[in-house]
């Protein structure tokens, strides 16, 4: 047994014995982890380990594209006493490619490194820029990654002005002048590498044009317009010196003047109505106790014709037909979510579950795919369907509100698969609100006088036509737009 | 004489100068606080930034809100979610994700600041691990001893069952969430002078379940097995369990850095100051700051999965509560005002509603 004593002494010995790298200098170097990679930057964290203070003259990190740390990019920390971490950042490496990062020390004695670890650079990509329509010489944003600070942004051919780099991930950048095309391709210009975005870029469209056919002598205000087949209807509501309108005026496109058609009812200002023709209710006075209109009509195969009122009292809510039926909405006169529904095949009306909020007639509402869509005070657009009384917000007008005077007084219509909505009280923003995707694009503004109220909007054969009433004139103006044209 | 001298000397011996000693006490900086959880459960997530305040015996600070502050979230595809202040002047220093951002399963996030000082922090990666789903949950009244022998502390233990997957790491972690109870009030008591008022006495009042221990677990010695673990205690003062608490709370898959950092934080908030007790610790949290990696950023930015919990724990079916329970002789709508004292909150309470939430289904 006594001949073994010396091999197990020599095990024992053995056994404090291991196979960590400490340096000279009574310290250990460790490329600790990772912290983040994005575009041209990494940052790296290591550790000095350490049971007293080390005298390092410099310290930091090498970055290199191969393992052998050739042509290494050096990241220098300065000197330090003191274990514990260090971070290391750089913004200097290329786009897509692998690299070899390790921390490194410097001593009296030499230069000593750390563990080695690895990553990849990511391409720089763009994901979405908003907003996706903007005027020359406006600000967009464009999201995506690995952005350096010197990247450049380009819309077509004509180079964008960048206003800042944030995050490595978003640019914002000022819209240069169009060139040609209303709709160029985005392209963001990074280190060496270029990223193009999936969708083009749109400067805003849409052309105005001031009809020779004005309403002489005629200024509407809290009044009804609809358009059955070609035909555009506007009138009721009174003038700009309070008198009651008495007439409905049509107009055929093609045809020079407005017409009157004869309408056999009651006079009446903030009646209900539907774009589509019907229409009732109202005030047939002024002030507080003005008396309500009953009547109800429809405008049908070029006759009025007279329907059924229903039991609650409408005066300045809100109107539509949606699946053929006709909606009577909120107001001032009762209770201001109230919906009532007139069936026109069977002549009555029903009761709807309320609205989730008050309407007023000031609020913009248009329909599409038998769906209500109501703009309220707070810019909310909500997406309604009557039968399930369900409310859904779908987006918010982009346009500032100024209570009590720019959140009134707009115009919206649909067609086809966008709406134009716009043009509130003072305001020369027009939007096309896309309904499939609920995204907004700006048009150009409205050039015309704007000290005139919105009287009537109609859409014909892809172009828009509105009527405004001059405050300082006596007249009603006629406008045409074709939102797709620059 | 000599024996004279001779106790002189020894005395003189003895003596000697003293020299006041005045501490010089580094007061600390304020530093900066990290409260961010980010979860796969729909957003908006949420950052609160603080800077930290001198802790005493007495009042010596706040924690201010850091504002102004530049925050946004990467993951490990290069994606940058950027975070915006809210504008809600109540809550300065409160930093949202877009709402319909939520974290994934299986990606790596850093939060990055940047402060309006100019000061910049990364947190080191956090990658979101999918947590297994809690089966069911039950519940129970237990009595703790405490230092007064004649008076336990009675509180409500809620157990989670789940089955832990094999082979797999799992850090658990189970946060309190704001909760709801019926708070019931005795204001035709007899013995006040209140005028009887039926309609107030049963409101719905809310707070976050107390005390605010901090559960994490592990399965490192349980891996692959079903587990029946404690997830929340709610201590009973006398209010809470009067009719129905509604207890809500996240069950969360934390990281092995985070399940550290909530281990030890429950270590230190749970001292007793006996002999026992864990050495008082600094413990490090994972943002840096890419100035001074010296820099001690308290807190910490957890990136996790979540299931989000909520049980209705009825009295009735509960073996015991406190007794006797607490009196309140008020209309229970006017409890927070009365809380208020002298109403030097230049903030007025809210009363309390007596109809239940819309998602109040016991």
């Amino acid at each position: 047994m006594k001949h073994f004593y010396p091999f197990i002494f020599l095990l024992y010995c053995f056994s404090f014995f291991s196979c960590e790298e400490e340096a000279e200098g009574g310290f250990t170097l460790l490329t600790e982890e990772i912290v983040n990679v994005n575009g041209t930057r990494a940052i790296i964290l290591g550790r000095i380990l350490a049971f007293q203070n080390v005298a390092i003259q410099e310290h930091g990190f090498q970055f290199a594209l191969t393992a052998d740390f050739s042509d290494a990019i050096d990241v220098k920390l300065g000197e330090r006493s003191r274990p514990g971490n260090f971070v290391g950042e750089t913004e200097l490496l290329l786009l897509g490619r692998e690299y070899f990062v390790r921390g490194f020390a410097q001593t009296e004695s030499g230069l000593i490194y750390g563990n080695v670890l690895s990553f990849f650079t990511l391409e720089p990509t763009v994901e979405k820029f908003f907003p996706a329509t903007q005027f020359a010489g406006e600000i967009i944003t464009v999201f995506g990654r690995g952005f350096e600070s010197t990247s450049e942004v380009f819309f077509g051919d004509a180079k964008g002005q960048v206003i800042d780099v944030a995050f490595g991930s978003q640019i914002r950048v000022r819209v240069p002048p169009r060139l040609a095309s209303v709709s160029v391709p985005v392209k963001v210009v990074t280190g060496a590498k270029v990223a193009f975005a999936e969708r083009p870029f749109k400067y805003p469209t849409g052309t105005y044009e001031l009809l020779d056919i004005r309403i002489d002598q005629i200024r509407f205000r809290n009044n009804i317009y609809f358009k059955q087949g070609s035909r555009f209807f506007v009138g009721l509501g009174i003038d700009f010196r309070s008198n009651f309108i008495p007439e409905i005026y049509s107009f055929t496109p093609g045809d020079n003047e407005w017409k009157p058609t004869g309408y056999p009812g009651e006079p009446k200002r903030k009646a209900i109505y539907s774009h589509t023709g019907f229409f009732g209710g109202g005030y047939k006075g002024f002030g507080t106790s003005a008396p309500y209109s009953e009547d109800f009509w429809k405008y049908e195969n070029g006759e009025y014709q007279s329907i059924a009122s229903p039991n609650f009292r409408f005066a300045d809510g809100l109107g539509s037909e949606v699946s053929g039926k006709f909606l009577a909405m909120g107001g001032l006169l009762e209770v201001g979510s109230l919906v009532r529904e007139f069936n026109p095949l069977l002549g009555n009306w029903n009761n709807l579950p309320n609205l989730p909020y008050d309407v007023t007639g000031d609020m913009l509402n248009f329909t599409y795919q038998n769906k209500l869509y109501i703009i309220d005070k707070e810019k909310i657009l909500w997406e309604h369907d009557p039968s399930t009384a369900s409310a859904v917000a779908k987006t918010v007008y982009p346009s500032p509100f100024i209570k009590t005077v720019s959140d009134f007084g707009g115009l919206a219509i649909v067609k086809g698969d966008k709406a134009y909505i716009g043009m509130y009280n003072s305001v020369r923003e027009f939007w096309e609100l896309d309904l499939k995707t609920f995204e907004w694009a700006a048009k150009n503004p409205f050039p015309g006088e704007i000290k005139a109220e919105n009287t009537a909007i109609f859409e014909h054969e892809g172009q828009l036509y509105f009527l405004r009433s001059l405050q300082f004139a006596d007249y009603t103006e006629f406008w045409r737009f074709d939102p797709d044209a620059f | 004489m000599g024996k004279f001298y001779s106790i002189i000397i020894v005395l003189l011996l003895f003596s000697s100068c003293i020299e006041p000693y005045n501490a010089e006490v580094d007061v600390p900086d304020r530093g900066l606080t990290v409260e961010a959880v980010i979860t796969t459960l729909p957003g908006p997530q949420e950052v609160k930034l603080t800077r930290n305040a001198p802790y005493g015996l007495s009042f010596v600070g706040i924690n201010r809100p850091e504002i102004l502050a530049k925050v946004a979230l990467r993951d490990d595809l290069g994606r940058t979610f950027v975070f915006t202040e809210s504008q809600d002047p109540n809550r300065p220093g409160v930093y949202f994700s877009d709402p319909d951002f939520s974290a994934e399963v299986g990606r790596t996030y850093n939060l990055e600041l940047e402060l309006f000082s100019g000061k910049r922090y990364i947190s080191r990666p956090e990658t979101v691990a999918e947590v297994p789903k809690v089966d069911s949950l039950t519940y129970k009244a237990v009595r703790t001893a405490t230092t007064n022998k004649y008076i336990g502390e009675v509180g409500v233990q809620v157990t989670a069952h789940f089955q832990d997957p094999e082979g797999i790491e799992n850090y658990y972690h189970w946060r309190p969430l704001k909760s709801t109870f019926v708070f019931i009030t005795e204001p035709d008591a007899e013995g006040t002078n209140n005028a009887p008022i039926s309609c107030c006495a049963r409101c719905f009042h809310t707070d976050i379940p107390q005390p605010a221990n901090v559960i994490t677990y592990d399965d490192k010695d349980v891996d692959g097995l079903y587990q029946r673990k404690v997830v929340a205690y709610v201590v009973d003062d006398g209010v809470r369990f009067k009719e129905t608490y509604r207890l809500d709370f996240l069950h969360l898959s934390v990281s092995q850095r985070a399940h550290s950092f909530l281990r030890l934080t429950n270590q230190q908030l749970s001292l007793t100051g006996s002999v026992f007790d864990p050495p008082p610790a600094n413990i490090r949290g994972n943002m840096i700051s890419l100035d001074d990696p010296e820099e001690q950023v308290l807190g910490y930015f957890l990136a996790a999965d979540a299931q989000f919990m909520r049980v209705y724990i009825h009295k009735d079916r509960l073996e015991f509560v406190k007794t006797p329970f607490s009196k309140i002789y008020l209309d229970c709508r006017q409890y927070l005002r009365a809380m208020d004292g002298l109403g030097r909150n230049p903030i007025i309470p809210p009363l309390l509603p007596v109809d239940p939430p819309d998602d109040w289904n016991p």
